[in-house]
């Protein structure tokens, strides 16, 4: 028998009891769904939860170093600070925009004549550090490499500073005193961050504004704070997948000149003890995209969870189709007779019910990828407003799934029936 | 043991015994031997319980006796696997039964083409051949109704149809007349009349015994032996040379006639 006519034929007997196929069909039909929505969902809300991270790391790469000077061997920090300037602005300028401190002061007070008010932040900044954090120039000129390296007392004001020490005054020219040291402003930035928003009172959100802001030259440092030790870097990259590739090659940059205690390979049970004598220093180079790894993996492991519980569900349903196809077997058993009778072999009869109940999982299962694929449309839409693309590998195992839990359970019930006795089954009435 | 005379059926010394060996032992059949030879129109009748349902589940290959041996047309029928009977059914045995047995979801041309199925005809052939097997009990313009659209006369014709589908050597009638009036069951008797004179084996089973009149041949059963069979008169069966040999078989097949 051609195996169309024998699958057109199933169709046709599970057809004459809708009933109890559809709600056979169910158990199918809820479980691939469920797997469907559910990956395709957690995949899309984990893919725009990396492009906010992305958004948010604003392709920063942070570099974090101190070398030990009194050491005997030991670069100095200044020698290691102007390599790894100009290896950043000389030979990686494929990969990064731009390299400057990231030191900062929190809540400086800064006096301008009698007029005392709080930066949000007071950052020790290079040449670029506009280009780093975004900032463009409003009125007179940035922070230039000749106030970094004559260690000129000059500062930049971010819009919202500059509004509340001048309002409408020209602030270029003026003096003001950062700890009663006398700065010049050269130049003061756009506005950066977003309008204050209604729920913020005028105060809060001078805590909160990045324009709330004042820039000096990294090397004026030491006429503020003698004792302030530059060791935090950051370099934009020109793109997120430079990111990764950028940490490497500082590493391999900063091994070159410091040796630092490799603390991942430290076991003070098995007995392997940091060198200290060895150790010139330590440095650090990372990233927020090295977080996507550890994000893939959650999203690995929840993905096989939501499989699992799944196929949980695949499960019962497949003793849901073995339990109609017992009871069908029963109900039929006349039939069977009838068709061994007239010399329908074994085979045959556990084709047929195999076929019939492969078609009553495969069909439950299609129900679910349609159904699947509308729930995550619309969940995705409306719970996330992201466009959730159903998940393909998933679908085509939910139904592949679908589909074997159908044979699978309905091997027992097709060789029940094919076992039948002709002249018993033929007695029944 | 050379089995002689060329006869279709051909069972020796046949029992069915159910629970053999316990108090509930049942002998449905006890020692039965028969042959029949191409062409015959034979009966068999009894009342129920008399274990001509039993001999027609083994005549038709769809039960095995627990001893004895069952030659039909030249194969040993006795020790073959459950493929290999299904296959003897599909070709030499055509079923008739009481309650028609068509298969309500298919139309009368598709119950019909349901043994050629299982023979592994295909497409047109397949079908002309159902649908000559339909004109033959003149059926031809109801072969796409269902079993439910007909009346139980013409399902029954649908019935024999489908054994006349394969041409089988065979057509075993179990009641077929049963379950019409009878008009309706006098037209069936009709065609299995005009099938036997056309050259078909035909082997009816019935208590009725106007039905009985009809066949050339009438065997009795009662208890599970034979025990009156007029077509032993005037032409010896092949059995009874064996008889002797047999030994075993105390008055099974042998007619008192």
């Amino acid at each position: 028998m051609k195996l169309w006519q024998s699958i057109r034929m199933a169709f046709q007997t599970l057809l004459s009891k809708k009933g109890r196929t559809f709600l056979t069909m169910l158990g199918t039909t809820i479980g691939v769904t469920a797997v469907i929505a559910l990956v395709s969902v957690t995949k899309a809300q984990n893919e725009a939860n990396k492009d906010l991270w992305r958004k948010m790391s604003e392709n920063m790469v942070f570099v974090s170093f101190y070398s030990y000077e009194w050491k005997a061997g030991a670069t100095p920090n200044a020698v290691i600070a102007r390599d790894l300037r100009d290896y950043i602005n000389n030979d990686l300028t494929e990969l990064a925009v731009g390299i400057t401190t990231n030191q900062q002061e929190w809540g400086s007070s800064v006096r301008w004549k009698d007029m005392i008010v709080q930066a949000r932040a007071l950052f020790y900044g290079s040449e670029q550090f506009s280009d780093v954090n975004r900032y463009e120039i409003k009125y007179g000129r940035d922070i230039s490499v000749v106030d970094i390296e004559r260690t000129n007392p000059v500062a930049v004001l971010g819009s919202l500073m500059c509004d509340k020490i001048f309002s409408f005054q020209d602030p270029i020219g003026e003096t003001i005193y950062i700890n009663e040291v006398p700065f010049t402003i050269v130049g003061v930035y756009h506005q950066r961050d977003k309008d204050k928003p209604e729920w913020y009172t005028e105060e809060q959100w001078y805590d909160y504004s990045e324009d709330n802001l004042i820039v000096l030259p990294y090397t004026a440092s030491r006429l503020i704070n003698p004792n302030v030790i530059i060791q935090d870097y950051k370099i934009k990259v020109e793109e997120p997948d430079a990111a990764l590739e950028l940490v490497s090659l500082l590493n391999d940059f900063f091994s070159t000149v410091i040796t630092r205690i490799e603390w991942d390979k430290i076991d003070w049970e098995a007995g392997i003890y940091p060198d200290w004598d060895s150790e010139t220093g330590y440095y650090n180079a990372w990233t927020n995209f090295q977080w996507f790894e550890e994000m893939d993996e959650a999203e690995a492991a929840q993905t096989r969870f939501l499989t699992l519980i799944a196929a949980i569900s695949l499960f019962v349903g497949g003793i849901g189709i073995m339990n109609i196809m017992l009871v069908t077997v029963t109900e039929r058993t006349r039939e069977i007779g009838v068709r061994k009778a007239i010399g329908a072999p074994r085979r045959t009869i556990v084709t047929q019910f195999l076929i019939e109940a492969s078609v009553l999982s495969g069909a439950g299962g299609l129900l679910g990828v349609i159904l699947g694929f509308t729930v995550t449309l619309y969940w995705g839409k409306l719970q996330y407003d992201l466009i959730a693309q159903p998940d393909l590998p998933i679908t085509f195992i939910a139904f592949a799934g679908s589909l074997a839990m159908g044979i699978i359970f309905g091997i027992y019930p097709a060789i029940k029936a094919a076992s039948l006795q002709p002249v018993d089954a033929l007695r029944t009435e | 043991m050379v089995y002689t005379g060329g006869a279709l059926i051909e069972i020796f010394n046949v029992y069915k015994i159910y629970n053999e060996g316990h108090e509930s032992e049942v002998r449905a059949l006890d020692g039965v031997s028969l042959s029949v030879s191409q062409g015959e129109y034979i009966a068999i009748i009894g009342a129920s319980g008399s274990g001509k349902s039993t001999l027609m589940n083994i005549l038709g290959c769809l039960d095995i006796p627990t001893y004895g041996e069952y030659i039909l047309n030249g194969e040993n029928v006795c020790h073959l696997y459950d493929f290999e009977l299904a296959r003897v059914r599909n070709k030499q045995i055509g079923f008739i039964f009481q309650g028609f047995n068509l298969l309500s979801g298919l139309t009368a041309i598709e119950n019909v083409e349901l043994p050629l199925i299982y023979q592994g005809v295909h497409g047109a052939k397949r079908h002309q051949m159902a649908m000559d097997a339909l004109d033959r009990v003149g059926l031809f313009d109801r072969m796409d109704h269902k079993p439910g659209q007909m009346s139980g006369g013409q399902q029954q014709r649908v019935a024999i149809a489908r054994a006349l589908a394969t041409n089988p050597n065979i057509i075993l009638a179990d009641e077929p007349t049963g379950n019409l009036d009878s008009r309706t069951g006098e037209h069936v008797i009709q065609i299995l009349d005009q099938l036997n004179n056309q050259g078909t084996t035909i082997v009816l089973i019935t208590h009725d015994p106007s039905v009985a009149q009809m066949a050339k041949r009438r065997v009795r059963i009662k208890d599970g032996r034979i025990v009156e069979d007029t077509g032993l008169i005037g032409e010896p069966s092949p059995k009874d040379a064996l008889l002797p040999e047999e030994g075993a078989a105390e008055g099974g097949g042998r007619s008192d006639l």
